[in-house]
């Protein structure tokens, strides 16, 4: 019943075997350990488990996993890491936009994909480029506040 | 220390770098070998009676490890205060739809979700009811609870009034002489109020995982924010020590009060089912079953009634509350008596009467939610005064500032007031908005306008304990009970100990979310956690330091309390150039006395209990956070809609441990706020919730809020004498002025008043209809 995915997530290369009816989410959480995907509603309403795909910002848990096939993925994990944040990372810490935590992976790869595309984006274009995403914690508005400060950097 | 190294500083979020980068653990992130899932059959009808459970088919699809029906669980009713409720409805009666009544485990959540199709349940379908003033009538068509006499209740005491069958809380203020206050006053105003009920909606659905350790520890890693009444509650459902239960608290995705107590029964079936089949069972809520049974804010009606004298001296209050719980009170029996508390906390009024009841219908449960009653209560009160303002043509601000309670004054609860900076957040929030200047109406399509509004929020007096131990290397380890949901605690007790010991915070190590390790606490509830967790941090902390200083004066020659410490030596108060490092009181990391150098302290504000009838103490809170808003809005009056142009926010909160974590939680007040006043709200069809996803039941976006240079968070300390550093609390306060203050703000704009929440477009075009027409 498995079958074979090859795909390259966070600069790496794996050839797995999974169950084809799984989600990209719960590929990478439960196969590849990468648990900064959270899963909020597992239904593509709350953008908690977003990441990147061939560049484009997408919900891993509307994807099938052999959808992924051949495909690379960005997940947070694979944006930085305690000795070398991401700028948009390092933002996030200085401006007060975290809170309880679990959107924000979620955010933060949807602003390096905003960014990606888009280098020094209005407030309403965050704002547009952000509706897939929800937090109960924050407002927002650190959130913005923080992208706005790397988009002004680049 | 005279002054602060890191007390009111903006000392970046300690755990912020373990969630910006992903790596932060969530209770559903963690690995468990040999992990069984289960998943929950739920009733389909609002009242029945189970006449069979049939799991013959279910038990045979292959992976299915076991089955936990109503007879599994102990005959024991469970609550984190009033205990009415089953594991599993083991009395053979359903009260709402989509209560649990059997648990399916499998190899996977596919296999018990498939299995569970295959269960059969017979029921006998019997009379629901779901209007609270339905439920409320002496003889109502239906008893929810016919054992309601016998129930027991843990935190506040139970009684029943046999003339209200459905009726589990019924609460009672009394001051001064209402009638009389009636009769003295030059107009008399009554309304009816309601709001609706809403959902938490915190990110992180609810989960839990069980097993028991080789040696019978009952270990369970939960999303909760109340570990220590899980601990309680597990001991008396299971016969065992509390040595024998050990509960698991990692990072929480938000809680806003739903993840209080066993509030979904997750944590005690998972247990049985961990028991039953000798391995590890995770339950994970769906974001369905978070809306149908994840607790909501219950709908609350409110009827007031005021005095008033020309000079817009308000002298008699009349309220009256009807708390919609749903099939199960454990936590509103508490939500219907504490949001008294909330109606007597900012104006002083002389002659008041109050009574709160607390009902149960066939709904799904309700429970705690940020504010804890108090929104709810200030939703009428708010839009009263405003009415009133206009009925004796005073500007509603200033008929606000005239009526607040003042420092030293007591409440209509009898209780003194103390740390009121309520004037100052008006005043605040009124400067930003422009109070008093005219709205510019140059569009006709677009009416503007202001509107403003003042609450409060109690902290019930809920006892904290906390232990410190110093380690040879000079850094400091703090163990505390409380619970890190998102607001910030842990950043706060960094700094706390950090300032205590004059070391840097990358020297403070939290331990957290254990209760084997940990001091008992209530966790993040009642806004409680910087004051209560952290004053006994605080304490706990300079007891670790006496102990210190003990040991360290004999090689000084001088008395412990002449010494001091930071950066890790130890030096004397008076000749700082004295000084020894901390690893001197150590030999092979072994203090050279005792074992471990370690303070550990409670802190506990007693309360006087209330006078039964009257509500009455000399103090039954432990403290009041003051807020207001004010807010700009723009109505289109052709289609209804409603835009919040500007909004801000004021929190006298005491003073901040950390001004960016508080600034940060006002404008999140500002989106729960915005969402539960324009459009938040669990819609209900004979106990059905018909809209149970992020699509159908909708929590503002980022394009709902208004742009950042629309809003502004606003602090406005006024110390508390028993804070720690003059702190009080945060967390809830800061949505409970928004709904009013929108509504205010609506009715300046084209003058109609909507008393239901949420303040939807159908029911404002509806009225203005009708009102342009003319």
């Amino acid at each position: 019943m498995k079958q074979l995915l090859k795909i390259k997530v966070n600069n790496q290369y794996y050839e797995i075997y999974i169950e084809p009816w799984k989600s990209l989410a719960d590929l990478l959480r439960d196969e590849l350990n990468l648990t900064g995907v959270k899963i909020g509603c597992n239904e593509g309403q709350c953008g908690s488990c977003s990441v990147i795909m061939d560049g484009k910002l997408v919900k891993s848990c509307l994807i099938l996993a052999p959808k992924a096939m051949g495909k690379e993925i960005i997940t947070i994990e694979g944006l930085g890491n305690f000795d070398q944040l991401h700028p948009i990372q390092k933002a996030f810490i200085d401006h007060f936009a975290v809170q309880c935590g679990f959107c924000t992976p979620g955010f933060i790869i949807a602003a390096k994909a905003l960014l990606d595309e888009n280098s020094n984006p209005t407030e309403d274009e965050i704002r547009r480029w952000l509706s897939g995403n929800l937090c109960r914690c924050t407002g927002y508005v650190r959130i913005i506040e923080a992208i706005k400060a790397v988009s002004k950097n680049k | 220390m005279s002054n602060s190294i890191v007390i009111k500083k903006d000392i970046p979020r300690i755990d912020a770098i373990e969630k910006v980068t992903g790596v932060a653990k969530f209770t559903s992130d963690f690995k468990i070998p040999g992990l069984l899932y289960g998943f929950i059959v739920r009733s389909k009808y609002p009242h029945a009676k189970i006449i069979k459970i049939d799991i013959t088919k279910a038990q045979k699809v292959p992976g299915i490890r076991a089955i936990i029906q109503p007879e599994d669980v102990p005959n024991i009713r469970i609550g984190y205060d009033l205990c009415d409720s089953f594991v599993l409805p083991r009395d053979g009666i359903v009260r709402c739809v989509g209560e649990p009544i059997v648990l399916i485990v499998g190899d996977s959540i596919e296999i018990a979700e498939e299995a569970s199709e295959l269960v059969e349940i017979h029921y006998e379908k019997l009379p629901a009811i779901f209007d609270p003033e339905e439920a409320l009538s002496e003889k109502p068509s239906v008893i929810i609870h016919p054992d309601l006499s016998k129930y027991q209740s843990i935190i506040f005491p139970f009684s029943f009034e046999p003339k209200f069958p459905n009726c589990f809380q019924h609460f009672r203020i009394r001051q001064g002489d209402v009638e009389k206050g009636f009769k003295e006053s030059d107009l008399i105003l009554e309304n009816k109020f309601s709001t609706a009920r809403v959902s938490h909606c915190a990110l992180e659905p609810r989960v839990v995982d069980a097993w028991v350790e080789p040696d019978g520890t009952l270990t369970i890693r939960t999303a909760s924010q109340t570990p220590t009444s899980i601990q309680h509650t597990f001991a008396a459902l299971f016969g065992v020590p509390l040595t024998k239960i050990r509960v698991l608290v990692p990072y929480v995705g938000g809680g806003f009060g739903s993840k209080i107590g066993n509030d979904a029964m997750l944590e005690p079936i998972a247990m049985i089912a961990a028991i039953k089949t000798r391995r590890p069972v995770r339950i994970l809520h769906s974001r369905k079953e978070e809306f149908i049974f994840g607790r909501h804010r219950a709908d609350v009606v409110v009827y007031i009634k005021d005095g008033i004298k020309k000079d817009g001296r308000l002298i008699a209050r009349e309220i009256k509350a009807i708390l919609n719980a749903g099939m199960k009170a454990d936590v509103a029996h508490i939500v219907t008596r504490n949001m008294a508390f909330g109606a007597v906390g900012t104006y002083k009024i002389p002659n008041f009467k109050l009574d709160t009841y607390g009902v149960y219908t066939n709904n799904p449960p309700t429970g705690a939610f940020r504010g804890f009653g108090t929104p709810e209560i200030t939703w009428a009160i708010e839009q009263q005064m405003d009415i009133l303002a206009e009925k004796i043509g005073i500007d509603p601000l200033e008929l606000r500032l005239r009526n607040l309670l003042k420092e030293g004054e007591k409440d209509a609860c009898g209780q003194i007031t103390i740390s009121i900076g309520a004037k100052d957040c008006l005043k605040n929030v009124a400067n930003w908005i422009g109070w008093g200047v005219e709205n510019k109406n140059d569009n006709t399509e677009w009416k503007k306008g202001k509107g403003i509004a003042v609450g409060n929020k109690y902290t019930v007096s809920i006892p904290a304990s906390a232990t410190v131990k110093i380690h040879s290397d000079g850094t400091i380890e703090v163990r505390h009970g409380s619970i890190e949901i998102g607001q910030g605690i842990d950043t706060v007790i960094t700094q706390i100990v950090a300032e205590e010991f004059g070391v840097s915070v990358n020297s403070v190590k939290i331990v957290r979310g254990d209760t084997s390790i940990c001091p008992p606490d209530h966790g993040p509830v009642s806004s409680r956690s910087t004051f209560f967790t952290g004053n006994a941090v605080r304490k706990a902390c300079q007891e670790a330091k006496k102990r210190l200083f003990e040991l360290a004066a004999p090689k000084f020659g001088v008395n412990p309390n002449q010494l001091n410490t930071s950066d890790g030596e130890i030096f004397i108060i008076s000749e700082p150039e004295k000084s020894i490092n901390i690893k001197e009181i150590f030999i092979h990391d072994i203090p050279f006395e005792g074992a471990e150098i370690i303070g550990t302290a409670n802190f506990i504000i007693p309360i006087v209990p209330e006078e039964p009838f009257t509500g009455q103490s000399d103090r039954i809170v432990a403290y009041y956070g003051h807020f207001a808003h004010a807010v700009e809005v723009a109505v289109n009056i052709y289609t209804g809609e409603i835009k919040i142009l500007r909004i801000a926010g004021c929190a006298d909160m005491g003073d901040p441990i950390n001004p960016s974590m508080a600034k940060a939680q006002i404008e999140g007040g500002f989106l729960m706020g915005i969402g539960t006043s324009l459009f938040e709200q669990i819609i209900l069809k004979d106990g059905i919730v018909l809209n149970s996803n992020f699509i159908d039941y909708k929590i503002p976006t980022p394009l709902e809020m208004p742009n950042n240079k629309n809003v502004i968070s606003i602090i406005s300390p006024h110390s508390h004498p028993e804070g720690p550093f003059g702190a009080k609390g945060l967390g809830e306060g800061v949505i409970v002025p928004i709904a009013p203050a929108i509504a205010n703000a609506v009715y300046n704009a084209v003058g109609i008043r909507i008393r239901d929440l949420p303040i939807t477009p159908e029911k404002l075009l509806k009225l203005i209809k009708k009102n342009y027409k003319n």
